[in-house]
């Protein structure tokens, strides 16, 4: 079907535009300009803001961790309840909602597109299971390598041809969209009892430093020419002083392509009266200047949610401060872990005031919005559902000012915050939430509005208030078919189901030989169990296979 | 040779002989679990769907089941078994009905789910324990019973990881009446008396001093505490369905506990099993309500509060008007209870239900997808014979149909 989106203000940074002009759709694609005469429907948006849909290339929406989180979490699922609503299923929590909540969440905030970026291979079903339960959004996961025995054993005896191609194999077999590390070889570690490692610090079994771990999967992905870097969660989440880790590990990457996620907690420094400071300034200029490096934040915003993470060392130290007084941590199958701490932010706590003052910072002081991502580390910062408030903090800089206002006094003396003067525009806005996170992710034909684009296309009616506009899009379209109409989530969009988004590099087939034996050895399983089999795909929903752009 | 995974029971091995129903006895691997299972698949027959125990066709069957469903002011449906499409299945169906939803634990209440949803625990799954475990402490129960192949599969295999580890490995059972097995230290206590054994390892390990009882002076146990806190990777096992049910709470508690405090210097983890494939529909209940088992649809929304909601005390109290057993694959009857019973059932069995409708088995008659007992391993188990029944979820959705016209 051919459509008009007529008269908006079209924000699309790919292409440069921030005009007043028409967006044509044929079909599920965007189409250059064509005769009224030739269209179906002519949507007048006059008056309104035309983005393409928004992608979230950081959120904790599928996985084992989730399911627990939920269980952990039963004051939230029990105050936030829903019931079904006509095709919409029933569903609870605002911290780590149902499945069903999550994916029209997403769409009534005007995003189609969400990715899952710690998941264990061993839990590669359950998670895919658990995503095909989202409806409307097309997804993908990131495959958490990094601290498993097979590639650690490979590692430590220099086969690093042998690691290229584990890696390509297990993109294969657990249908994943890119390559994560958490904590390199600190979950590994902690399994033999230590609960810190630094990035020069031999690890306990294999005798891999952090640093050895990081660059080989950085540089095993950079040789099979996966389009998104690997994606790093550092050394040292949350600890005073992971500024300093942050920085090594930047030095450590040696101009190789990386994702820093969540930074905003690998951001802190010693200083200050309470030997807990920003280190956000630091960290900014550093990536200012390193075209190598891209981030996402993981703002905190307050409120009650839960920490889910596979850095069981970090969160077995961080459950401490769990509230409510209960958590999970996990060790799993040779792989990784998992680590959930139900978790309050609090706005009059100074640290956790802080926290939400380095985020913005980090955000406001990173000068290239090509290389950020807008997140909360979905739940781990703040529900995704504050993304809107967020974009407020961004966008208005006399809100912000206003809020930090009402924080500790302490934040404000060791904070720059408040002299920060920048605002994001609109464009810079879009940037975050769709343009760069399709671009790093390398989906080319999404986060814009040009010809041959897949037409998830959200509307906004503006006002003043910039979370208001973000929040309550308009109309949100998916591959050219009404989601979110004038405001309501269409009745079709509760059995919408979208794609699952994967990347394939090829692999020496030998590496299944290797892995079959070490599974048979030391896992119990043979591979044929472990492997994602193409039946069973075919039940997720189409899937969309990504290859490698040019390999370096 | 052709391998095959066994759905039979939720470790899920993967190492058996495909399944030839015509030679059971010259497929089966030792496990008597397995064995019984293909024993009674042979035995199945033709089993065809019943209304009050007298042979129906298929369509009488679910229209009367959907008829006694939509009359029903307080269903409760039971999950004995099944795998993830049975339990989307019945979650759906829970929600259209405005149904409670609960697991059948033969009258047990659910001390797992209510611990894990209010005790911090440190957890391992099934690889971990096999390659890091130097001590395991099988805690009132001898884990064969429930899991046959757990000693070989899990806990003594041929190699791990950590080799020294495995090298200098101890297994320790607490309890009362295990069938002696080669390689395994017992330390003998009489079932009523383990959350006290439970409390007594906990203080000793803790350091702390302990008033005197004949309990707190058994060096068996006073040895055992000091093997555990210089233990370099402790396992903790239970199995809440074996625990004598007043205390099975208490004790978990206290094994969780004890684990957590051996963190504080060393590692241990906690392993609980599981004998059946309610992790299955825990899981699906978590991700797609967001709330787990026992729960309750009555106003619409999911609501989970599990003493509120367990189902067999709902049972008992009279506030239930029919029950839906969901069992497939599972070679038991439904509890007894009030109001008339729809019962999902295993082939071989002729169930006392106002209507009994046979499901094919998961990861025999049908591809199935079932969560192994560490529930973070879901597995495929492929169809390995033909069967004209259908499927638990294609039954559940030709219900939910029904109650739609």
């Amino acid at each position: 079907m051919r459509r008009i989106l007529r008269g908006g203000r079209v924000v699309d940074p790919v292409h440069g535009v921030d005009a007043v002009r028409d967006v044509h759709m044929d079909g599920e694609r965007i189409v250059p300009p064509f005769p009224d005469g030739e269209a179906a429907e002519i949507v007048d948006v006059s008056g309104c803001l035309v983005m393409a849909a928004g992608i979230d290339l950081h959120s904790h929406i599928g996985g084992g961790k989730m399911v627990i989180a939920r269980e952990l979490m039963g004051e939230d699922h029990r105050r936030h309840r829903h019931a079904a609503d006509g095709p919409f299923r029933a569903g609870s929590g605002r911290a780590v909602p149902s499945s069903f909540a999550t994916g029209y969440a997403y769409a009534r905030m005007g995003y189609t597109m969400a990715f899952e970026p710690a998941m264990l291979p061993a839990n590669a079903r359950g998670a895919h299971l658990e995503m095909a339960d989202i409806p409307v959004l097309d997804r993908g996961a990131y495959v958490l390598l990094g601290n498993d025995d097979l590639l650690l054993r490979l590692l430590a005896r220099g086969e690093t041809t042998a690691v290229r191609d584990l890696v390509a194999w297990m993109l294969r077999a657990t249908r994943a969209m890119a390559v994560k590390i958490v904590n390199p070889g600190g979950i590994e570690a902690f399994k033999w009892g230590l609960r810190r490692i630094d990035l020069d610090e031999a690890g306990p079994h294999y005798g891999l430093t952090p640093r050895r771990i990081l660059t080989a999967l950085a540089e095993a992905v950079d040789a099979l020419g996966l389009p998104h870097p690997v994606h790093v969660h550092g050394l040292h989440l949350g600890l005073p002083g992971s500024a300093e880790t942050t920085r090594a590990t930047i030095a450590a990457l040696e101009g190789r392509r990386a994702h820093l996620t969540h930074l905003q907690f690998h951001a802190y420094g010693r200083g200050g009266p309470r030997g807990f400071s920003s280190g956000a300034a630091e960290i900014a200029e550093l990536i200012n200047r390193s075209p190598n490096i891209s981030l996402d934040v993981g703002q905190v915003m307050f409120g009650t949610t839960v920490t889910a993470s596979g850095d069981t060392m970090s969160q077995h130290r961080n459950a401490a401060h769990a509230h409510p007084r209960r958590w999970c941590v996990m060790d799993i199958e040779c792989e990784a872990g998992c680590g959930v701490v139900p978790f309050r932010y609090r706005d009059r706590n100074f640290v956790h005031a802080l926290q939400w003052a380095i985020g913005l910072e980090l955000f406001l002081l990173v000068e290239d919005p090509w290389r950020l991502a807008l997140t909360t580390d979905h739940p781990n910062g703040a529900p995704f559902t504050a993304y809107p408030e967020l974009i407020r903090l961004l966008g208005d800089r006399d809100y912000r000012n206003a809020v930090l206002e009402r924080l500790p006094a302490a934040v404000r003396e060791v904070s720059h915050l408040a002299d920060i003067r920048r605002e994001y525009t609109l464009s810079e806005i879009a940037i975050v939430t769709r343009a760069a996170p399709a671009r790093l992710l390398g989906l080319a034909d999404r986060g814009h509005l040009g010809p041959g684009a897949v037409a998830d296309v959200v509307v906004y009616a503006p006002g003043p208030d910039l979370a208001a506009t973000f929040a309550t899009p308009r109309h949100l379209l998916k591959a050219g078919r009404f989601v979110v109409e004038n405001g309501a989530l269409r009745p079709e969009a509760a059995t919408l189901r979208g794609a699952v988004h994967a990347v394939e590099a090829p692999f020496d087939p030998a590496i299944r030989r290797h892995a079959a034996a070490f599974f048979e050895d030391f896992r119990g399983l043979r591979l044929e169990s472990f492997e994602l089999g193409d039946d069973e795909l075919a039940e997720l929903g189409p899937l969309r296979v990504h290859g490698p752009t040019a390999a370096s | 040779m052709n391998l095959s995974l066994c759905p039979f029971c939720p470790l899920l091995c993967d190492d058996v002989p495909a399944l030839a129903l015509r030679d059971p006895a010259a497929t089966a691997p030792p496990c008597p679990r397995r064995r019984a299972a293909v024993a009674r698949l042979a035995a199945a027959g033709e089993a065809v769907p019943r209304i009050d125990g007298r042979p129906a066709s298929r369509d009488e069957a679910l229209d009367r089941a959907a008829d006694l469903l939509a009359a029903a002011r307080m269903p409760l449906l039971l999950w004995a078994g099944g795998d993830v499409a049975a339990a989307r299945a019945t979650v759906a169906l829970a929600e259209r009905l405005r149904a409670g939803l609960d697991l059948d634990r033969g009258g047990r209440p659910a001390a797992d789910a209510v611990l894990r949803a209010r005790t911090p625990l440190v957890l391992a799954t099934l690889a971990e324990v096999r390659n890091r475990a130097d001590l395991v402490l099988l805690f009132g129960t001898d884990g064969t019973t429930v899991l046959p192949r757990l000693l070989p599969r899990v806990l003594r295999p041929s190699r791990a990881i950590a080799a020294e580890h495995l090298r200098t490995r101890r297994i320790v059972r607490i309890g009362e009446g295990f069938a002696p097995a080669e390689g395994v230290e017992d330390i003998p206590c009489p079932a009523d008396t383990l959350h006290r054994a439970a409390a007594v390892l906990r203080a000793r390990v803790k350091g702390h001093r302990l008033p005197p009882s004949p309990l707190a002076g058994r060096d068996d146990l006073a040895a055992l505490a000091e093997a555990l806190r210089t233990a370099r990777y402790a396992v903790v096992i239970w199995h809440a369905a074996e625990l004598p049910p007043p205390r099975a709470e208490p004790v978990i508690e206290m094994l969780a506990g004890l684990v957590r405090d051996l963190n504080r210097e060393r590692r241990a983890v906690a392993l609980p099993l599981a004998g059946g494939f309610g992790g299955t529909l825990e899981k699906v209940a978590l991700w797609q309500t967001g709330t787990n088992v026992p729960l309750s649809f009555a106003d619409g929304a999911p609501d989970g509060e599990p003493r509120r909601f367990d189902g067999a005390r709902l049972a008992a109290a009279g506030r239930v008007d029919l029950r839906l057993w969901i069992g497939a694959g599972v070679d038991a009857d439904p509890p007894a209870g009030p109001g008339p019973l729809i019962a999902l059932h295993h082939p071989a069995r002729r169930p006392d239900a106002a209507v009994a409708l046979p499901v094919a088995i998961p990861g025999i008659h049908t591809d199935s997808t079932l969560f192994r007992l560490d529930g973070v391993v879901a597995l495929r188990a492929r169809a390995v014979t033909p069967s004209v029944l259908p499927s638990a979820a294609e039954t559940l959705a030709a219900l939910r149909r029904r109650l739609d016209r």
